[in-house]
């Protein structure tokens, strides 16, 4: 999945949300048949409030990978956070309400961009502006 | 036993609140408040404090609640939209610019930054209805591969289109147009939650009243209504869908692997020659 994200920025901008949605087809383990999944992939957030940031992946309609700001208290296995999580997929659970510090991410992040272009480079989301996402890291 | 004194219990408790109420500082007199209350999705509330006169404070949840729902696959509609004003209303704070925000004066700021708290934890009840939606997902993808299978070359197939109607648009889950026989299908998949069956029926029948009073075309095309989890919706509810559409897919919760077979089945017979779109009942609401 290529995105901009010079126009992902410029929606947020503009107050609307960045969604979209992809068809992706899928080997099934253990067998020769495939199947189709939805992915979709959102960025939302109010560029004021860095606490509203969010840039998530979900299949189906639910959560299975992304970033996010908490101010919070314990993340996944009791590991203490306070400002930029990743979610963590839970296979048991079916859910990715539990939370990891972002690695190696700075607690100041100035700007909507910057958060943004580092979810993609972790996410490993191509961008077609790569160049400008390289700058920002 | 040794009866735990009633004023020790509001001690204990006080002393909670206070260690769990944690602040932080940001700049231009701002605060950032994170209140020892749960959302559903088992995240602490933080609040944001704005002073922004002497006696004037804009109390906010920073968009987090409506970011939160939306990253975790929160379609909200019309009814869910009004459900939160009521929310917010019951909690006398408001919603703008996708913000749960209160302004108050100093006297009022404790109970302002906890009406914002309350208000931003209970709207993430939302996230209890979600697998409706996600069930609604995975049943249009259903219908979406069945359609494709059973696709003849001269078909074209159309997925959620918005059609006009006299007093609002209305969207399709799928229109089918058979160029050889000149007919056209519309398929809606009525997923209903928390008892709504029947506005669900209502409401399909009402858009289908609507689109035939905007254009009589409407009224040569032939419907099919599939309903996941039948097991949820009364006969009555039923009954207005049966009156309304041409064919029903109705399924119980354990039997919707048949749902692709019924599918084209279905929609073989609805545009194949020699069906008439025109017999069915009367509209209910009529």
């Amino acid at each position: 999945m290529g995105v901009s994200l010079g126009a992902v920025l410029k929606m947020i901008d503009e107050g609307k949300r960045f969604d979209r949605s992809v068809q992706h087809r899928i080997a099934i383990a253990a067998s020769d048949s495939q199947t189709a999944i939805t992915l979709r992939f959102v960025v939302v957030g109010n560029p004021e409030h860095f606490d509203s940031w969010n840039v998530t992946l979900l299949v189906h309609n639910r959560r299975i990978d992304g970033f996010g700001w908490e101010q919070g208290r314990r993340g996944t296995h009791g590991v203490p956070f306070n400002g930029w999580h990743r979610h963590c997929w839970d296979a048991d659970k079916q859910h990715a309400e539990g939370k990891l510090p972002a690695p190696s991410w700075p607690l100041e992040i100035a700007t909507l961009r910057e958060f943004v272009a580092r979810a993609f480079n972790d996410m490993n989301i191509s961008c077609e502006d790569e160049n400008e996402t390289s700058r920002l890291l | 036993m040794r009866p735990l004194d009633c004023s020790d219990i509001k001690t204990s408790m006080a002393k909670y609140l206070e260690d769990q109420l944690l602040l932080s500082k940001r700049a231009n007199h701002t605060c950032v408040l994170t209140l020892p209350i749960k959302t559903f999705d088992g995240r602490w509330v933080s609040v944001i404090v704005e002073q922004k006169f002497d006696d004037s404070f804009l109390v906010h949840d920073g968009g987090k609640t409506d970011s939160e729902l939306f990253s975790q696959g929160v379609k909200m509609n019309a009814a869910d939209e009004e459900t939160h004003a009521a929310i917010a209303a019951k909690y006398e704070v408001s919603i703008g610019d996708r913000l749960i925000q209160k302004v108050c004066h100093r006297a009022e700021l404790n109970e302002g930054i906890m009406a914002v708290g309350q208000c931003a934890a209970m709207m993430t009840s939302q996230l209890l209805w979600s697998p409706i939606e996600i069930e609604i997902d995975r049943i249009y993808r259903d219908v979406s591969a069945a359609l494709t299978l059973w696709k003849p070359p001269d078909t074209r197939i159309t997925e959620k289109v918005i059609l006009d109607g006299t007093k609002e648009q209305h969207t399709v889950g799928f229109v089918v147009a058979r160029k050889s026989a000149r007919s056209t299908a519309a398929i809606d998949v009525l997923s209903s939650s928390r008892g709504h069956a029947l506005e669900k029926a209502r409401k399909y029948d009402y858009t289908w009243m609507d689109m035939e009073r905007k254009s009589e075309e409407y009224r040569d095309w032939a419907r099919l209504a599939i309903i996941p989890s039948v097991e949820g919706w009364t006969s009555k509810a039923l009954e207005i869908i049966r009156n309304s559409a041409n064919d029903a897919i109705a399924l119980n919760s354990d039997e919707e692997g048949s749902l692709g077979g019924l599918v084209s089945e279905s929609i073989e017979k609805l545009t194949g020659p020699g069906f008439s779109p025109g017999n069915r009942a009367a509209f209910s609401l009529h």
